[in-house]
């Protein structure tokens, strides 16, 4: 599916159905997530979704929906339906879109929100993060006994925006995300240390190992 | 590539599943099913044949897993909401799509797919099979569809509702709350329904379905009187009827608001130290569901991560105390006939008077543990694998009239309504900050007091508890219980109920 076209078909059809303005804002999520706990797996979950959220504005009155759903029928149903809602909704003059110039366009920097390698890091090498984040925590003291596991996370993001007054853009974004969860026990009482770390860039696991995510 | 089939055409499900809501979103072309009233769970289940199911529970069980299961979700959400007098935003959302989830052992495997087709799920099946890696095959038994006798039926649910009629609901609400006095400058309405069909298949022969509604209104009137603000806060709604705001008319609900908000205006500073504290009924559960419910539930159990884990059948509450956790309370916001595993809702007593009775399990939980689910297997939605939740929680009516109770304090605090708080499930510690707070001097209920904070130990706290009231109310509208970046809804409730001591933070320090 070419996602791009897509966007820019809604905002324009939603035009003809009688919005003013109109605005899509679609993104793509590629997610894989691994729970280690005692150095097994306990979940693995890997998925992508897609979501598309719909604004269009009618004489200074706004109407959002969204949906999960691409099918054709489903998108011809949401834009006539965000019309009618627009209808519902109060005017106001400073609903609509941003003047054409304060949109995104090429000169803007680079924010460094997207590591291309995200897809070159494979299956075990995520497991092994998990487990070591976690055995680090085992091994800083005889206390702890239990944990609620360790988490790897990673996260390929597409967001497109489209709309009405100008061209349609995207932008891609990564996100790594590493926790820990030891549970420390003494006679009857138990307490849970929690730690995380987030990145844009895979770089940090080199920065950061994941031993330091000890910190009970 | 094989290709998509549909029992039904996808267009005539999509037209039956808004039901006759869509009548109301005026839709030329989608009017011919006027006479639908209700949405249809079972053309879920009808998105695919019998035989693709199978296919994808074959698939998703090839590399040896010991359980798959398909979880089907179409839904439809509305949120209005009004602030200054004008509909700031009135938005519509649609979900579709499909989990699988293998358990191999203590492993879960998940994947899902944003589209209900042979090919997508299929695929999503063959991820989540990963988890598994075993010479062992085991073949999905054949399907059995079940039918499903609900708790409590719904004549009038929330598909019915036009949108212009939930949006008088919200203009009488923000009008009633204006009117009630001078000093409400401001204020706020948000609106929330949703309607959700399910449908679950799985390799133990499970083909069941169900349609489940919420409506929720919340009413945030702001009071100032010089430099004096409060906002207060209101909610209504539940699993219910239309003609649920018959009797719960939006008004009620605005002048309650209003009525706290100009109340706490006037509020003093809040004695700090341990005191005796009597919490108000309903929404006061939310203290048992997050400090003590959470440590009951299955996976902390199974791991032992909870310290109720070794507790059964000894005592770890007063005696006065029982605490229930029942899905099958009509109009309940935790009710539902079905959970999300497609076992049968059910009312299970945790604790009676004071002794441990059980838990709340999951099928994989439960399995692991040797028992069977309690029917509290909860996702947030199909891009989620079932964990064990709470449904509605509470502690059962005693025989106390509430009077006697607030009677029974010389000086202490009445936390007339709680706010939100935090807790550490593992070990119970909370903190909860109370919305509406008032002193108790000498057996009376006498000065609002701002600012107080209940700080504690879920599982010491239930050990403090003195007397329970005879006035037991579950609160149908408020609760949306967070665990493991998952949100559901829940009920909370409970009779008014004495503790003992409590740490009360405040900024007056008071001897008592």
């Amino acid at each position: 599916m070419n996602y791009l076209e897509l966007a820019s078909d809604v905002t324009k059809k939603a035009i003809k159905k009688g919005a003013n303005e109109s605005e899509v804002f679609l993104e793509i999520s590629t997610e894989f997530q691994v729970r280690t706990r005692k150095g097994e797996i306990e979940i693995l979950k890997q998925s992508q979704k897609s979501g598309l959220g719909l604004r269009v504005f009618v004489d200074n009155r706004l109407g959002f929906s969204y949906t999960s759903d691409f099918n054709f029928e489903n998108l011809e149903t949401l834009m006539e339906k965000t019309i009618v809602l627009a209808g519902h909704s109060s005017s106001d003059e400073f609903f609509g879109l941003p003047e054409k110039d304060a949109l995104y366009n090429e000169n803007i920097k680079d924010l460094k929100i997207y590591d291309p390698r995200v897809d070159t890091i494979d299956t075990e090498t995520k497991i092994e993060l998990a487990k070591r984040a976690e055995e680090a925590c085992f091994s800083e003291s005889s206390r702890i006994k239990n944990s609620e596991g360790a988490n790897f996370i990673s996260e390929k993001n597409t967001i497109i925006i489209a709309n009405s007054i100008s061209d349609p853009i995207s932008f891609d974004s990564t996100y790594f995300y590493l926790s820990a969860e030891p549970i420390a026990e003494n006679a009857n009482e138990k307490r849970i240390g929690v730690f995380w770390d987030s990145k844009r860039f895979r770089l940090f696991w080199r920065i950061l190992s994941p031993t330091a995510f000890c910190m009970l | 590539m094989e290709k998509d089939t549909f029992r039904i055409g996808r267009r005539d499900f999509l037209k039956s599943a808004i039901g006759s809501g869509v009548i109301l979103f005026s839709f030329p072309f989608l009017l011919d099913c006027a006479g639908e009233k209700k949405m249809k769970d079972k053309m879920l289940l009808e998105l695919l044949s019998e035989k693709e199911f199978k296919k994808i529970l074959e698939e998703a069980l090839s590399r040896g897993g010991d359980f798959a299961e398909i979880y089907l979700e179409h839904r439809i959400k509305t949120e209005i909401f009004l602030e200054e007098d004008k509909l700031k935003n009135v938005s519509y959302g649609v979900l579709f799509g499909a989990g699988v989830r293998v358990n191999s052992g203590e492993k879960t495997g998940y994947a899902f797919s944003d589209e209900i087709s042979l090919e997508k799920v299929k695929r999503a099946s063959q991820v989540a099979s990963h988890i598994a890696n075993s010479n062992k095959k085991l073949n999905p038994l054949p399907l059995k569809t079940e039918k499903v006798k609900p708790y409590f039926t719904l004549e009038s649910p929330v598909s019915l509702m036009g949108d212009d009629e939930k949006i008088n609901y919200l203009k009488r609400a923000n009008q009633a709350a204006r009117d009630y006095h001078r000093k409400i400058e401001q204020v706020k309405v948000e609106w929330y329904d949703e309607a959700k069909n399910i449908a679950i298949i799985n390799s133990e022969g499970k083909k069941i379905s169900d349609t489940q509604h919420l409506i929720r209104m919340a009413i945030f009137p702001l009071a100032i009187d010089g430099s004096k603000k409060f906002e207060g806060y209101a909610t209504s709604g539940g699993k219910v009827n239309i003609s649920y705001f018959d009797k719960y008319p939006p008004e009620k609900t605005g002048i309650e608001a209003a009525r706290q908000a100009v109340e706490m205006l006037s509020a003093a500073d809040t004695p700090a130290g341990s005191l005796p504290v009597v919490v108000g009924n309903g929404w006061g559960g939310v203290l048992i569901h997050e400090a003590f419910g959470h440590s009951l539930e299955g996976d902390g159990i199974r791991k032992r991560t909870s310290l109720m884990a070794s507790q059964l059948n000894q005592k770890v509450a007063s005696e006065v105390v029982t605490v229930i956790d029942d899905a099958t309370i009509p109009y309940g916001r935790g009710s539902f006939n079905i959970d999300d595993e497609g076992t049968l809702g059910q009312n299970k007593v945790l604790v009676k008077n004071g002794i441990l009775q059980g838990y709340l399990y999951d099928k994989l939980n439960a399995k692991l543990m040797k028992t069977n689910s309690t029917g509290n297997g909860r996702r947030e939605s199909y891009r989620h694998y079932p964990i064990p939740r709470m449904t509605n929680t509470y502690i059962k009516k005693g025989e106390t009239d509430p009077e006697d109770i607030i009677k029974s304090v010389k000086n202490g605090v009445y936390a007339k309504k709680l706010g939100g708080g935090s807790v550490d499930h593992t070990t119970g510690n909370f903190n909860f900050l109370i919305r509406e707070a008032y002193l108790i001097e000498d057996g009376k209920v006498t000065q609002p007091v701002k600012g107080a904070v209940l700080i504690g130990n879920g599982l010491e706290a239930v050990k403090k508890i003195e007397l329970v009231g005879n006035d037991l109310r579950i609160d149908p509208t408020t609760g949306t219980c967070g665990k493991d970046g998952q949100s559901v809804f829940a009920g909370v409730g409970q009779p008014t109920v004495k503790f003992t001591e409590m740490t009360v933070g405040g900024t007056k320090i008071k001897k008592v």
